[in-house]
């Protein structure tokens, strides 16, 4: 959720607890002096506008708030670190197969891994000797 | 075989359509209680509460279409018109309705 | 925010294990993002997701010779969650064969087959286990490949809908040149998971390579079967480069010339994704056109 979503939030509860109150205050003070004779015609006795307005700009708020926590959905590539980030534009996930994994094409994951890259049969001891050899080349090349 | 082959290409990502419509949810459910609290300090009464929430509700609705969708609710949405204006429809009205009477007995 | 798309890269290279394909480069790579991600503290971190964070940082801490880290890691583990999931029993495996002692692993996981989980029903637990004995017996015993495939193939007797399983011995035979049997292992894995468009394009690949081998009779069918795979994993993956790669290859030995579409399609895809894939696609698919 971003930041200004977080704000739109609070503000618009401030602004409708706000309202809400006047709107309270109001109605209890018409049943205070209800309107019982022929001059009540010119005593109020709707809402007054600017609560009403109150209420809409707090509604308005709100909505804008919901509407800007979403976000157009970002994705880091796997394999560097260069700090780019991905995005297609979208603030939702498409939902046609082929599309969908062309996420995961453009991030250059694979939702198969777990299948095809064996994980269960990695020789450990191949692996070790790799990045042995990497780190003492590496020192070598540091002296 | 040609039934397999047809189907192949119209696969649906099933974690996606389910993500999609929890997020479309998110905004309807927060929205209608919103309303309803709304239409309760305005202490709108009896046909003008539904109206209000049925105008505002697609107004929503609609918004959403155009802003998170971006006009293409079919990218997103197995059937839009019914995953965004009709499924939870019912949820949502009752959600409404709670709030309002909440509302209005709070204020008057 | 760059937290959440942190974590979810973390969590998409331990849910695909690609970190047991990364260089030493990539694995100290990981390992640094990986200790300043966990130390940051993040909320949206789930507990199942962090425990599962810990066993990658275990096994990229066994790769980079980080013996004692990985020590400590396995240690936390346990005393939080016990010996007896297999995960732990696979990772104190590891443990006994970077310290050199193969025999014990063997021995370890061995026994723990035979004594309990040949009459237990847990499916998963079986599998894993006996799978880590098979590569530890393979790097440690210099099995040949024979060897490792009758263990591998008795496996599946005697769990058939293990894809990995299948995958792997696939493998083995297509190394060894037995493309038949290797494709058959590939069915296997598509008869298990559906949709995986790499294992479509990999068949491809095998029915291409046994086209190339075979004589004249056989060879357009093989061909043509390859094509069918090729296009079949574009079309659950738009993008893939493998599969429009095979496309492109399979239908130029198709004997199609320039102007057919699938060459012409595959072509303007290789072009596409050499401009908005990631780095390594775009080099890779750049070098395929200019050979093209």
């Amino acid at each position: 959720m971003s930041l200004t979503s977080k704000l739109f939030y609070a503000v618009s509860a401030l602004v409708l607890f706000h309202s809400g109150f006047s709107s309270y205050e109001f109605h209890h003070l018409l049943k205070l002096n209800p309107p019982h004779n022929a001059q009540s015609a010119s005593v109020i006795t709707d809402l007054p506008k600017d609560i009403k307005y109150e209420v809409y700009v707090g509604l308005l708020l709100f909505i804008l708030g919901v509407f800007t926590s979403f976000e157009k959905l970002q994705y880091l590539p796997i394999e560097n670190n260069d700090g780019m980030i991905i995005s297609q534009g979208n603030y939702l996930k498409e939902i046609a197969l082929n599309k969908a994994t062309n996420v995961n094409n453009l991030v250059g994951s694979n939702p198969n891994g777990e299948v095809i890259f064996s994980p269960s049969f990695v020789d450990v001891h191949a692996k070790r000797k790799i990045t042995r050899e990497w780190a003492s080349n590496n020192e070598k090349k540091e002296k | 075989m040609s039934l397999n082959e047809e189907s192949f290409s119209k696969l649906n990502a099933t974690v996606n359509v389910v993500d999609n419509k929890k997020r479309l949810l998110f905004v309807q459910d927060s929205c209608a209680l919103v309303l309803g609290l709304a239409a309760g300090f305005l202490q709108i009464e009896s046909v003008n509460g539904f109206l209000w929430f049925l105008v505002l509700y697609n107004v929503i609705n609609v918004l959403y279409v155009v802003w998170i969708c971006q006009l293409q609710p079919g990218k997103f949405y197995q059937s839009p018109i019914q995953d965004i204006f009709f499924e939870s429809f019912f949820r949502e009205i009752t959600g409404f309705v709670m709030a309002w009477t909440f509302g209005y007995a709070l204020i008057g | 925010m760059s937290k959440n798309l942190v974590r979810e890269k973390l969590l998409t290279i331990m849910n695909t294990k690609v970190y047991t394909q990364f260089n030493p480069e990539q694995l100290v790579e990981l390992e640094n993002e990986l200790e300043i991600y966990l130390k940051s503290g993040d909320s949206g971190l789930t507990e199942g997701n962090y425990f599962f964070l810990m066993e990658m940082i275990f096994y990229v801490l066994v790769y980079l010779n980080q013996d004692v880290d990985a020590q400590v890691i396995y240690n936390t583990l346990r005393d939080r969650l016990g010996e007896s999931s297999y995960k732990m029993v696979i990772m104190r495996a590891t443990l006994l064969q970077i310290n050199g002692d193969d025999k014990g692993a063997i021995e370890y996981l061995e026994n723990l087959l035979k004594d309990d989980l040949e009459y237990e029903t847990d499916f998963v637990t079986y599998v894993s286990i006996a799978k880590k004995l098979i590569a530890i017996k393979t790097s440690s015993k210099d099995l040949n490949q024979e060897a490792v495939l009758k263990e591998l193939v008795a496996l599946t007797d005697k769990f058939p809908l293990d894809a990995e399983l299948w995958w792997y011995t696939g493998e083995i035979y297509f190394e060894m040149g037995q493309f038949e049997k290797s494709r058959y292992c590939l069915e296997q894995v598509l008869c298990i998971t559906p949709f995986n468009y790499t294992c479509f394009a990999r068949l491809s690949e095998t029915l291409y390579y046994e086209a190339l081998r075979s004589k004249k009779q056989g060879k357009l069918e093989l061909l043509d079967k390859a094509l069918k795979n090729a296009l079949r994993s574009v079309e659950l993956s738009e993008l893939y480069l493998k599969g429009w790669a095979l496309v492109n290859v399979i239908s130029r030995e198709l004997g199609r010339g320039n102007k057919n579409d699938l060459v012409k399609l595959s072509e303007s895809k290789l072009k596409e994704i050499s401009t908005k894939s990631n780095t390594k696609d775009k080099i890779t698919a750049e070098l395929i056109l200019n050979k093209i």
